[in-house]
């Protein structure tokens, strides 16, 4: 990792500006936007934690898909994977996750199903 | 220690601290990338002495500083290890590789050879952290054609202030902001050395705001500006050379 930081690529936000929904799909079928887009604001330009971690989210879900397009995982592998140990951190930083809860991870502009897996998430 | 090193490591002290503040915000949340609460907030604290002593220890106890920012190192990896990687991107790149470098001149204070290699590589890197992403979005059409920023403005991904949005959906705008972007990266190296201090300055101040209005990149601000001093000693330094 040390290597990553005193060579860097310079490779920021040049092609994948998208950031995938995450939802969260309750028993009944009701559908949560886990990491909803934030407004900018003048007065976070010194303090904007949750922005920032917005962008946390932004970049550890384009790293689940990369991974998950360089590897045809099952459901098992995938979620072995650290990536999507991740995402299920920051779910549940978020929110409360229950036994009966499914992911669906959609493209925001075409709308398109990269993941939808079923649970159970929570031990 | 030579002025632009202890510049650029007061202003990264501040960027830092900023950093601190947003983390000790988000404790709650980021203490399920970390073994207990409790364990996050001792290092958050640790992290946030560190930074507040680094002006003194900069002007009384120069020789403690090699062991404050190897500590601060050791953090800055024990949280990357944590998120599995850097928690915003090319914040963390160009803090970490100051937060590096500040340390190995600290640790060769008296050595003039490692001064000058480290505060060229920093500045090298800083000016292909400009120059890279010029040349990425140049290969990139929507870049090109001047419509990135309308897309992004119209795109369901951000939510830009309205006063900006209408100023990015509109073709002509949105073509000019993206056109003086890719140019000002592109020929940055260039501009380095052709234009005066303070107004590259202000137009890298004007760029990072605008990524801040639309990308909510607040960060990128300070860390860059902690690297802007090894900047202008770089340009000095080049100069001084054909004088």
């Amino acid at each position: 990792m040390l290597l990553t930081f005193i060579f860097p690529s310079w490779r920021l936000f040049d092609d994948s500006y998208e950031t995938p929904i995450l939802y969260l799909i309750k028993e009944n079928g009701e559908k949560l936007e886990v990491f909803p887009p934030i407004p900018t604001k003048l007065n976070l330009l010194f303090i904007n934690p949750e922005h920032n971690y917005y962008l946390y989210f932004h970049s550890a879900i384009n790293r689940l898909i990369n991974e998950m397009a360089s590897n045809d995982f099952n459901q098992k592998e995938l979620m072995k994977l650290k990536e999507f140990q991740i995402i299920l951190k920051l779910m549940k930083s978020q929110i409360n996750l229950e036994v009966t809860d499914q992911i669906k991870i959609m493209n925001r502009t075409s709308k398109e199903v990269i993941l939808h897996l079923p649970g159970p998430f929570c031990a | 220690m030579l002025e632009h090193i202890e510049l650029s490591l007061l202003l990264l002290s501040f960027a830092f601290l900023l950093q601190t503040i947003e983390y000790f915000y988000l404790l709650k949340k980021i203490s399920f990338f970390f073994n207990s609460e409790k364990n996050i907030k001792i290092t958050l604290t640790a992290r946030l002495i560190l930074i507040l002593v680094i002006p003194i220890l900069l002007l009384h106890f120069s020789f403690l500083l090699p062991f404050a920012l190897a500590t601060l190192i050791i953090i800055q990896f024990y949280f990357f290890n944590s998120f599995n990687g850097p928690f915003n991107g090319g914040s963390d790149y160009i803090s970490t590789l100051l937060l590096l470098g500040h340390f190995i001149m600290s640790a060769f204070l008296m050595n003039l050879k490692v001064i000058h290699f480290v505060s060229l590589y920093i500045a090298i890197q800083t000016v292909l952290s400009y120059f890279l992403p010029g040349i990425y979005k140049l290969l990139n059409q929507s870049w090109r054609t001047g419509l990135a920023l309308n897309n992004i403005a119209l795109s369901p991904n951000f939510s830009i202030p309205i006063n900006l949005k209408t100023i990015l959906t509109k073709p002509i705008l949105s073509k000019i902001i993206c056109k003086s972007i890719v140019l000002l990266e592109v020929f940055f190296p260039l501009l380095l050395f052709i234009l005066p201090k303070w107004p590259l300055i202000i137009g890298l101040i004007i760029f990072h705001f605008i990524n801040f209005l639309i990308f909510g990149l607040n960060r990128f601000i300070f860390a860059w500006i902690a690297a802007y001093p090894f900047l202008f000693w770089f340009k000095d330094f080049v100069l001084s050379q054909y004088n």
